[in-house]
């Protein structure tokens, strides 16, 4: 037998060499040429595939309102007729409200004219449907179905029954991307209930089976939480994307930071913010003047 | 039907498991749980097609997935060539009909993914344990379900191609 007459095996390893050998080449050729790829190009290519499968998502969105709506077909008249007695209570509670609301911001105005003050900025509401919920360590987005062509923009507040539910994020012409409270980039200016001076509102605290939870940094030493009580946090306009008031969590009591200069907080978040399903868009008015919301 | 349009079919598949699995995670979100499943789409792609239709499938799946994600679409697409390339490297160790090979294989690439992306983020400074502890369950959780489907997922897929008439399986083992 020759020196030179390799054994078949490594003959047949030396062939699949070959093959890991081109595929690696490729690999590498493919990642080199997505490296030096224009940023433009990048981004197109990134928005160009999100805005072609935005349609299956947008489809099993309605298949999911449609499955809801059938669901809700199946009611007995009874269930019906008690929900049409509950809803006509809230209306009137409603109404009652808007009426104190009224009466208060005439105040405002009155007040906002004696003292020159600049007008709070006001919004409308967009609703929207959430296509998507994605909540894992790294990012807690959700998808609505709402975009561009109704005036959303990014940084918007996006809000519901139980407070600030996030910021948009991404903008497409059809559905946007929400980053939630509770994403782990999430900050905000905050202040507590009865107490205006601000504090920093930090999301990213999620644990697998556990309600969502975020932290509060620079509270002033003076505020002290009573126990077995806790302390609304809710949204300051200081930020410029929020309007002032909006719950963001509760806070149960509060520790001396590193520094020992403030004091730091876990805020317990709704826990709906996870099962949510439809959402409101806050978009400024003098954002949405020139533009008209399709029906 | 050519192979061109047969290798679609299976694009189109992959696509479509992986809307199904964003569903699954939609309702998961009240129990703060996530399924990935970057290694589940790439497994047919690097076991079972030649160099060429393989990459390309694959980067198809790193844009198709990595386009709504909040993380750079290099990183994805980093991770799924990635992915492929240890699945061509592996091609010569694993027998492709041994879905114990199969799922083990599944399961470590999916971990490995998962904490890769976990050093690519910067845990919140406040909450550092909390973050590693959910991205470690988060590994293990995906690593198991998406080991109990790769086999069945696999073996679909070729079953399916062998009724169109292309035997990958005799094709590999001839060339």
């Amino acid at each position: 037998m020759s020196i030179f007459h390799l054994h078949p095996q490594i003959q047949y390893m030396s062939r699949k060499l070959t093959y890991q050998g081109k595929a690696l080449l490729l690999g590498f050729l493919c990642i080199a040429l997505w490296w030096v790829l224009p940023a433009v190009v990048k981004r197109f290519s990134r928005v160009g595939v999100y805005e072609f499968q935005a349609p299956s998502w947008v489809a099993m969105s309605y298949l999911k309102d449609l499955q809801a709506y059938w669901t809700d077909r199946n009611r007995t008249e009874n269930e019906l007729i008690e929900a049409g007695i509950d809803l006509a209570r809230l209306n009137a509670a409603y109404e009652l409200r808007n009426q104190q609301t009224d009466i208060l911001e005439r105040e405002v105005k009155a007040l906002e004219g004696l003292l020159d003050l600049p007008s709070l900025p006001e919004y409308r509401y967009e609703i929207a449907r959430v296509v998507r919920r994605d909540m894992n360590a790294w990012w807690q987005q959700i998808i609505i179905r709402k975009g561009r062509r109704h005036g959303i923009r990014e940084g918007q507040a996006v809000v519901y029954a139980g407070g600030v539910v996030g910021r948009i994020e991404q903008v497409y012409e059809h559905t946007c991307v929400v980053q939630l409270l509770s994403s782990p980039n999430f900050r905000v200016a905050a202040h507590f209930e009865n107490d205006l001076r601000p504090i920093q509102f930090n999301g990213g605290i999620n644990q697998i089976l556990h309600d969502p939870k975020a932290s509060l940094n620079n509270v002033p030493p003076d505020i002290f939480i009573p126990a077995n009580q806790s302390i609304r946090v809710i949204s300051s306009r200081l930020g410029g994307s929020f309007p002032d008031g909006l719950t963001l969590g509760y806070v149960q009591s509060l520790s001396p930071d590193a520094s020992g200069l403030f004091q730091s907080g876990i805020v317990t978040i709704d826990p709906r913010l996870l099962s949510i399903r439809e959402v409101a868009v806050l978009i400024p008015f003098h954002e949405s003047s020139s533009m008209t919301s399709p029906k | 039907m050519t192979r061109r349009q047969l290798i679609f079919i299976i694009f189109v598949l992959n696509i479509f498991l992986s809307i199904l699995l964003t569903e699954v995670n939609h309702f998961l979100t009240p129990y703060v749980l996530f399924i990935h499943f970057e290694s589940l789409l790439i497994l047919f792609p690097a076991f079972y097609f030649q160099s060429v239709p393989g990459l390309v499938l694959a980067s198809g799946f790193a844009f198709f997935i990595g386009a709504d994600r909040p993380v750079s679409l290099g990183l994805t697409l980093l991770t799924f060539i990635l992915l492929w390339l240890i699945g061509n490297i592996m091609r010569m160790r694993i027998r492709r009909e041994n879905h114990g090979h199969i799922a083990t294989f599944a399961a470590i690439t999916q971990a490995i993914t998962i904490l890769l992306y976990g050093l690519t983020f910067t845990p919140p400074e406040n909450a550092v344990a909390e973050f590693w502890q959910h991205i470690v369950f988060e590994a293990i959780f995906s690593a198991c379900v998406v080991a109990m489907l790769s086999g069945m997922w696999c073996a679909f897929q070729r079953d399916l191609l062998l009724s169109f008439g292309w035997n990958l399986q005799t094709e590999s083992q001839n060339k």
